[in-house]
């Protein structure tokens, strides 16, 4: 046993796999991990607000670029793990497995580490293309998940930190020459030469000719960089609009669907007819005693406002797009409330999480919010949120409340 | 030293043990069974079968390539990796765009198509770099430069 992981050690040994270049792609993964992490939360607490929680609400392309930034940092974390895993798999193979229980925590930790990773970027992905195969919810697990992936990357840092801090500078990684320095050159040689089949396969697996290390561990860094900005050039124009004509293989397309604009959820998902905001349609605002409906022409009859804002997705796609509308602040002024009063929202979709939403004061007295009723110069489409739609600036768009029906100040 | 490691111990600790309470408390058991298997599906995925069909390309290429210059032989296997990412990124797509979507806006692309094009732009590249380089070590021996001595 131990002279077959010497043996795996021993073939699996390549000039790419060493701890510079564990360490030049580590602190980068280590980059989107954290990046990662903090604009999830961010969406996740503007989705789940604590009770003293206040938004910006400029820019109002926050969201819009910290989403984006979200997913495309996430994309960008399949060549960067894929290069990292690449770097450091002979280590899978160490001799003695386990060496106490302190060593036993640190390998088990790796183990939670890289799957959490694997787990969370691929189940990540799949949600882009809102595809759920797996066996769990995906909203609850990502939360989750991404705590168990920061801390074990916490403990694996203070665990290589010697060898980080030893190969963090170019300087001290190589020689003159240009060669990596190793401390330790421990060899891997096995005691006696493997006989019989294993023996012929090491054998012509040795025989390969050898490489030459700056070669080919520049070529394996650059080649990582190389996969990691094509990754991210050819998807992050579904969420950056400089970005939008080299968008060839993200899930949506900037300025497609009704109202040229993509659809997240549509009318008949969210089991919305076309009875249900048929000429009979009100908008019901309320505080306390207080209530009034707005028809649809009444709505059209107030002063409209125009603002472009982007449309905002936690899948991380964005467009900016003009809507057209009643500015929110004078409904709620109709009924008399406080400027730092929030507000509650109801769909008329018949179920969904985000039937029922909440919105802070910051949100509901900006100049820039309204209840929208056109989008791109034309009515909302149905699946858009018609009759009519909530649009704020710096949210997330399951936040961005279609087919309204109810909004209570509380 | 010391201290930045214990203080980052501590802190991943915490971190990891907030992150199960999460999962403890807002995912059912049998769900969260569901994740375990997740997670050892995604290490035998890559340990046990992503990494050693990587290591015998990368042996077959050696191998096979054994009077190439290594330059070209890292030139091509960057060109598989590259090609590679982009089949893990985009074959899901591909799939699910079989399975439908849920709504036209999603999806909109012909991934499959768009996959072998940008395969084929991939190769091209690596065959330009490949010449490139070629033609740069000829001149290079052609007359050897100070730094080469």
């Amino acid at each position: 046993m131990r002279r077959l992981l010497l043996d795996a050690r021993r073939i699996l040994r390549a000039p790419s796999r060493n701890p510079r270049s564990a360490v030049v792609l580590g602190r980068l993964l280590a980059f989107a991990f954290l990046v990662c992490f903090g604009t999830g939360l961010y969406s996740h607490f503007l989705q789940q607000p604590l009770p003293w929680m206040v938004f910006a609400t400029r820019p109002a392309w926050l969201y819009q670029l910290s989403q984006g930034i979200h997913i495309t940092a996430g994309i960008a974390c399949f060549p960067l793990i894929l290069g990292k895993l690449h770097a450091v798999f002979p280590e899978l193979f160490q001799t003695p497995p386990i060496r106490g229980f302190a060593h036993f925590l640190e390998r088990a930790s790796i183990a939670v580490f890289v799957a959490a990773s694997l787990v969370q970027i691929a189940t990540g992905l799949l949600n882009t293309y809102q595809w759920y195969p797996f066996p769990f919810p995906f909203k609850q697990v990502h939360f989750a998940l991404s705590f168990v992936m920061i801390g074990s990357l916490a403990i694996h840092i203070a665990v290589k930190l010697p060898v980080i801090a030893r190969y963090w500078t170019r300087t001290n990684s190589f020689d003159a020459e240009g060669n990596l320095v190793h401390d330790d050159e421990g060899s891997a040689a096995p005691e006696k030469a493997a006989t019989g089949l294993t023996g012929r396969v090491l054998n012509w697996i040795d025989t390969a000719p050898p490489r030459e290390p700056r070669v080919s561990r520049r070529g394996f860094v650059t080649t990582i960089g190389i996969a990691t900005a094509a990754v991210v050039g050819l998807t992050a124009g579904q969420s950056f609009r400089a970005l939008d004509g080299l968008n060839v293989f993200a899930p949506r397309k900037q300025g497609t669907g009704p109202n040229a604009l993509p659809v997240n959820r549509t009318a008949r998902a969210a089991q919305v007819t076309s009875d249900d905001v048929a000429a009979g349609w009100v908008l019901t605002v309320a505080r306390g005693s207080t209530a009034k409906t707005f028809s649809l022409a009444d709505l059209a009859a107030l002063p409209q406002h125009r603002v472009d804002l982007p449309i905002a997705c936690v899948e991380g796609w964005s467009q900016l797009a003009s809507w057209r509308g009643v500015r929110l602040r004078d409904l709620m002024d109709s009924v008399g409330a406080h400027p730092n009063e929030d507000l509650r929202l109801t769909s008329l979709e018949k179920r969904g999480g985000y039937r029922v939403t909440e919105m802070g004061a910051e949100f509901v007295q900006d100049d820039l919010t309204l209840v929208a009723l056109e989008l791109n110069g034309d009515p909302l489409d149905l699946d858009h949120g018609y009759p009519a739609r909530m649009i704020a600036p710096g949210r997330p768009g399951v936040l961005q409340t279609k087919w309204l029906s109810k909004l209570e100040v509380i | 030293m010391k201290a930045w490691r214990t203080a980052l111990v501590i802190l991943g600790v915490l971190l990891t043990v907030y992150g199960a309470y999460l999962m403890l408390d807002t995912v059912k058991p049998v769900k969260i069974a569901g994740v375990a298997l997740w997670f050892l599906a995604a290490l035998v995925l890559h340990d046990g079968i992503v990494a050693p069909i990587v290591f015998g390309v990368s042996v077959a290429l050696r191998k096979l390539g054994r009077s190439m210059p290594v330059a070209v032989l890292v030139i091509i296997q960057a060109g598989l990796v590259v090609a590679s990412v982009f089949a893990i990124i985009v074959l899901p797509a591909v799939y699910k765009k079989t399975l439908g979507t849920k709504n036209p806006t999603v999806l909109p692309f012909d991934y499959g198509t768009r996959l072998v094009i940008v395969w084929l732009v991939v190769a091209a590249v690596t065959a330009v770099a490949i010449a490139t380089y070629l033609a740069i070590a000829k001149r290079q021996k052609a007359r050897p430069s100070i730094s080469q001595a």
